[in-house]
């Protein structure tokens, strides 16, 4: 042989041996691939049930929300005679109804506060007249005082005319006794109005009494309901409060729930990628297999389970589920928990 | 005995109109910014009554409404909710709303449904103190905005194409609901277009015929509007172009009502068949007095019939007229006796006795000036009624009455007046009794011979009767000097009926109206007057030793023994008079229960006059109360006893 | 009486996504997981008497794409005009595209708000 041909032939021994090599690695890796399509399927498998159960509770949270700001507001409102159940009023009509009996019974209470002040008023109008009685009086008395000057002049005048006034002295004199009359009905009529006056004065003090009496009362009586109305007031303002920010609360809650519907459909996308390189690590083995003919990559093939490759992968695991993946995927085992559909071999 | 209320309804609702139109010309006060402290209370002050009156009558919508309306506007003008424009706008429209309430209870009728709605935003604003805003369905929110820069909010007008493809309802679209998205971004008017609908037989219902031609008004932006075709673009025409802006509908304001009047006048309501039928009346009055007038025209001695015919239509109708428009002032005078019941009621309560209370005529009508002043006198003389005038139970009893006391009281119109009258099957009153107790009183001589009638009359004579003798004789003196009095202002006159044992009548006579007087004309020198008939006892022609002057007094005239004061008008008035007292006469008036003579020179007759005021047209004058136009269209005055008393005293 | 959506999805968390987001409105849901089920599904509402007044589907699915799903919904007449609302991704353009050539009324594009997917919903129903 010449030295030409036996270099050429060493090199094709070196490159039989070059290949021999790696047709020796690839057979150890290729195997490996569908068990790293195993662990990103289940990976994937698992972040989905996560999310489920994640949207599931959503569910069940936004029931209880609502069903809590229902309560609320029945307990608040009541339930309308239309709703079919049987109607209940609520804090709030029955807030209502208080606040008006209250306020009902506060204006009678003013009402007849009014009457009795306008009975002081009565008593007033009465002073008044007597005042106006006294004066009449006067015009009396200065009648009677005419009167008794006339009877005077009558008589001057009878005087004065001496015998000639003989008539006219018996008419000065019935004058004279109808003025002396006059003054005694005066005299009379002074008494009585003083009386009256006094009688007037005792009847109005006692009334005035009555009035005051009632009045205090009636003010007592006045503040109390405006305590009463300005608690109740303050109750319903308080419950009314609460139930507006239990509102807020469950409004605000619904917003965050609608905001994370958003975002778990993410979940959604990173499956499909998940699926997209799944594929490429297939159509990868597909194409490598072929040209090293005969290279099934069969996962089961003692060589891949042995091999440094497949304990290099099998040294990065810290979780039992990946290690339960891998074995199967291997065929090592069949493992009790895993369902073999759970894992596509291909 | 409960009083029927429904007349009284009628003046609720005419209150309400009253006190609702004040509250919108409040508000818009407020949108005007010509509102001040005063204006919020006087809103309440309306919602106030309306509420008191709405719970009266049983109105309950009306009453929550205005309730909680109240409520809010207690807040306002307490300064603990401020009146911001959302909230005067809320309030404006509960007028509407209250206005419609009280018009549904008026007929009886269910309160239409908005109020409760309107409601809710009352008490929401009563309780924060800010209307919220009610939350829009999710359905209708809107589009999210892809435009950061919002247009501005003025309205625009479009003109909008939208032809479908006739394949779109099996897209499962429908063209209804784009029309429905645009109607909801503000006014849309559409037009179908009709022209590819073909004949019914071969119409395919899967397929869209339809087209339409629209004219939008909105303040909305245009992506707003193209979103509504977001999903129909792709298979129809769409067009949307903007109209020029012609005028745009200008937002017709309805002119502001003018501010509230500070209303210190007397108002008076008046029901409106009432107008109407004077101004029917005033209608006829222009006939007839035209119709006089054609026959003056072309008169002639033969027509002198026809004449006196038309005058007499002319009379008629003036005279109709007057009563019409007196009739105007005219109220019920059972708006005063509405309070009695429960007058009489409480009081007999008290004196444990047992009344029934009867009331009549109380649709009898009054010059409304005078129903509001009889209140006073009718309350004492129901109170003295129960008080004294009926007995208790036993005293009845014993005395073979029935236990219950019967009070009746009574209005009703008898010729020219208005009679109220105060009935009791009482005590009644003795009338030896009264006599002697005048006598001892002083009021009456012993020798003096009175009919039953002035015996009775001395009643009213103050210092009649006090305290003491209030077992003795029923009623109080006190106050019926003081009723008569208050009766005699009003141009009337009180009188008693009594029988011992089985009760008494008071009777009040009034004229129907402080406005028409029944007079005595009369003559001083060459002036006319006119003396209020009711205060007139009787006039006599003096003769001369009758009169006497007493030195530095004044005259006296004697009349059976009496000597009364003797006024000379002319003096007093400062008229020049004809001669001697003793030519003239003498007309003898009462006055606070004395009596006094006023000299005149001639008496002319009685006459109704129409009283009109000097005071509101010119000034107060002393010793008259108001000057009336006499038939031949001469001015007289009308005296006023009192005030020529005083100036007597003063001269 | 509530409306009945139907919602063809195989991702679970989308199929739940959609049908918390109905149910919220008022929408009685009935799930399917992908485009054959689907159908059986209205078959079944169909039987009972009742009726689906709006379907919410995805396009990517197996056994029965949205596509496919949608052109055969549009066949048959309980679901010949009923609205129909893809779910798409940003990147589906075409996808899309054919979806409304077989017949689709709406679509929305995942992940997407609740208040977007009910607003589109009130678009398409009444």
């Amino acid at each position: 042989m010449s030295l030409k041909a036996w270099i050429f032939a060493l090199g094709g021994w070196r490159r039989g041996k070059r290949l021999e090599e790696l047709r020796e690695q690839v057979a150890a890796h290729l195997p490996l691939l569908p068990v790293v399509s195993a662990q990103l399927r289940d990976a994937n498998r698992q972040v989905e049930q996560a999310v489920a159960k994640v949207g599931a509770n959503f569910g069940r949270m936004a029931e209880r929300a609502r069903e809590g700001a229902n309560e609320a507001s029945r307990i608040l409102g009541g339930v309308p005679e239309s709703s079919g159940g049987s109607p209940v009023m609520g804090i709030d009509g029955l807030l209502s109804s208080s606040r008006a009996t209250l306020e009902d019974l506060l204006s009678r209470i003013v009402r007849d506060g009014e009457v009795c002040h306008k009975l002081a008023g009565r008593m007033d109008s009465l002073e008044r007249h007597m005042g106006h009685i006294v004066k009449a009086l006067a015009d009396v008395d200065r009648i009677s005082f005419g009167n008794t000057i006339l009877a005077l002049n009558a008589k001057i005048e009878a005087a004065h005319m001496g015998e000639r006034g003989q008539g006219f002295e018996l008419v000065a004199q019935e004058l004279w006794i109808q003025s002396q009359r006059s003054n005694q009905i005066t005299e009379g009529i002074r008494a009585t109005i003083a009386g009256l006056a006094g009688d007037a004065k005792s009847a109005m003090a006692e009334v005035g009494d009555m009035a005051c009496a009632d009045r205090d009362r009636i003010r007592t009586l006045e503040r109390q309901v405006q305590d009463a109305l300005g608690r109740l007031e303050r109750a319903h303002q308080d419950m009314q409060e609460s139930v507006a920010e239990g509102s807020e609360r469950n409004e605000a809650l619904a917003g965050e729930i609608a905001g994370a519907v958003e975002t778990m459909q993410f979940q959604d996308r990173v499956s499909q990628q998940i699926g997209h390189i799944v594929e490429a690590l297939e159509s990868m083995r597909a194409a490598v297999a072929v040209p090293l003919g005969g290279l099934g990559g069969d996962p089961r093939d003692p060589h891949a389970r042995g091999s440094e490759a497949a304990r290099l992968l099998a040294g990065s695991y810290t979780m039992e589920a990946e290690r339960e993946v891998h074995a199967t995927a291997l065929g090592e085992q069949a493992a009790g928990e895993m369902a073999l559909s759970d894992v596509e071999i291909f | 005995m409960e009083l029927d209320l429904t007349r009284f309804r009628e003046t609720f609702f005419q209150e309400v109109t009253e006190h609702l139109e004040t509250m919108e010309s409040a508000l818009l006060s407020f949108r005007d910014g010509k509102a001040d402290g005063e204006t919020l209370n006087a809103i309440f002050r309306c919602a106030h009554s309306i509420k008191a009156g709405a719970a009266t009558f049983g109105f309950e919508a009306t009453t929550r409404f205005t309730h909680v309306l109240e409520s809010l506007l207690d807040r306002m003008r307490g300064n603990q909710i401020a009146p911001s424009g959302q909230l005067v706008e809320l309030l404006l429209r509960s007028v509407d709303v209250l206005r419609a309430l009280v018009d549904a209870a008026a007929r009886d009728e269910e309160a239409p449904p908005v109020w409760e709605g309107v409601l809710e935003e009352l008490d929401r604003a009563r309780v924060a103190g800010e209307p919220k805003q009610p939350k829009p369905a999710p359905e209708e929110e809107a589009a999210p905005p892809q435009n950061p820069a919002p247009a501005p909010p003025t309205a625009a007008a479009y003109t909008i194409g939208f032809e479908p493809a006739p394949e779109l309802f099996r897209l499962g679209l429908d063209p209804f609901l784009v029309l429905r998205d645009l109607a909801g971004l503000g006014s849309l008017t559409p037009e179908a277009d009709l022209s590819r609908l073909p004949a019914l037989a071969s119409l395919d219902p899967a397929t869209c015929y339809l087209g339409w031609r629209l004219n939008l008004e909105t303040t909305a932006p245009m992506e707003q509007i193209r979103d509504a075709f977001a999903f129909v673009e792709d298979v129809a025409t769409v067009s949307i172009s903007p109209v020029k802006a012609g005028a745009a509908a200008p937002a017709v304001e309805a002119s502001p009502k003018p501010g509230v009047r500070a209303t210190t006048r007397e108002t008076i309501r008046v029901a409106t068949e009432k107008v109407d039928g004077l101004i029917d009346l005033v209608g006829e009055l222009v006939i007839a007095h035209s119709m006089a007038a054609a026959v003056m025209n072309n008169f002639t001695a033969d027509r002198l019939p026809q004449l006196q015919a038309a005058m007499g239509d002319l009379e008629r109708h003036t005279r109709e007229l007057q009563e019409r428009a007196m009739r105007i002032r005219m109220t019920p005078v059972g708006t005063i006796f509405s309070r009695f019941p429960r007058l009489v009621h409480d009081i007999s309560q008290t004196l444990g006795k047992q009344i029934s209370l009867e009331i009549g005529g109380e649709e009898t009508e009054l010059d409304k000036g005078m129903v509001e002043r009889m209140v006073d006198p009718l309350t004492h003389l129901v109170r003295n009624a129960v008080d004294h005038g009926i007995e208790t139970p036993e005293e009845r009893r014993q005395a073979g009455k029935t236990e219950q006391g019967t009070l009746r009281l009574t209005a009703y119109h008898q010729g020219g007046n208005v009679i109220v009258e105060v009935t009791d099957d009482g005590r009644g009153l003795a009338t030896a009794r009264i006599r002697s107790k005048a006598i001892e009183r002083g009021l009456i001589s012993a020798d003096e011979n009175l009919t039953e009638e002035q015996i009775h009359a001395l009643i009213f004579r103050p210092g009649f009767s006090t305290a003491d003798t209030v077992s003795d004789v029923s009623g109080r003196g006190i106050g019926m000097d003081v009723v008569k009095k208050s009766v005699e202002a009003l141009n009337g006159t009180v009188t008693l009926q009594t029988a011992a044992g089985r009760g008494s009548t008071i009777r009040i006579k009034l004229p129907l109206t402080l406005a028409i007087l029944d007079g005595l004309l009369l003559k001083v020198g060459e002036q006319t007057y006119v003396m209020p008939l009711i205060s007139i006892v009787e006039s006599i022609r003096p003769r001369q030793e009758q009169i006497r002057g007493v030195a530095g007094r004044g005259d006296v005239i004697v009349v059976r023994k009496e000597p009364l004061q003797l006024l000379r008008l002319g003096r007093i008035f400062h008229i020049p008079q004809n001669g001697e007292p003793a030519c003239g006469l003498a007309v003898i008036v009462e006055h606070e229960g004395r009596q006094l003579a006023l000299l005149v020179d001639e008496l002319l007759g009685q006459q109704q006059v129409v009283v009109k005021s000097l005071e509101t047209n010119f000034r107060k004058v002393d010793g008259i109360t108001g000057a009336t136009i006499l038939g031949d269209g001469s001015a007289a005055l009308i005296l006023d006893i009192a005030g020529i008393v005083a100036m007597s005293h003063a001269a | 009486m509530p409306r009945t959506a139907l919602v063809v999805d195989d991702s679970v968390t989308i199929r739940q996504m959609v049908s918390y987001t109905l149910k919220q409105a008022g929408f009685a849901v009935v799930e399917a997981v992908d485009g054959q089920d689907g159908l059986e599904r209205l078959e079944g509402v169909r039987l009972n008497g009742a009726h689906v007044d709006l379907i919410v589907t995805d396009l990517n699915m197996p056994r029965l794409d949205g596509i496919g799903f949608i052109r055969q919904l549009r066949g048959r007449p309980a679901s010949k005009f009923t609205p129909v609302l893809m779910l798409t991704t940003e990147s589906q353009e075409s996808k899309r595209q054919e979806g409304r050539a077989a017949g689709a009324t709406a679509w929305i594009v995942k992940p997407f708000h609740p208040d977007r997917l009910l607003q589109v919903v009130g678009k398409v129903l009444p």
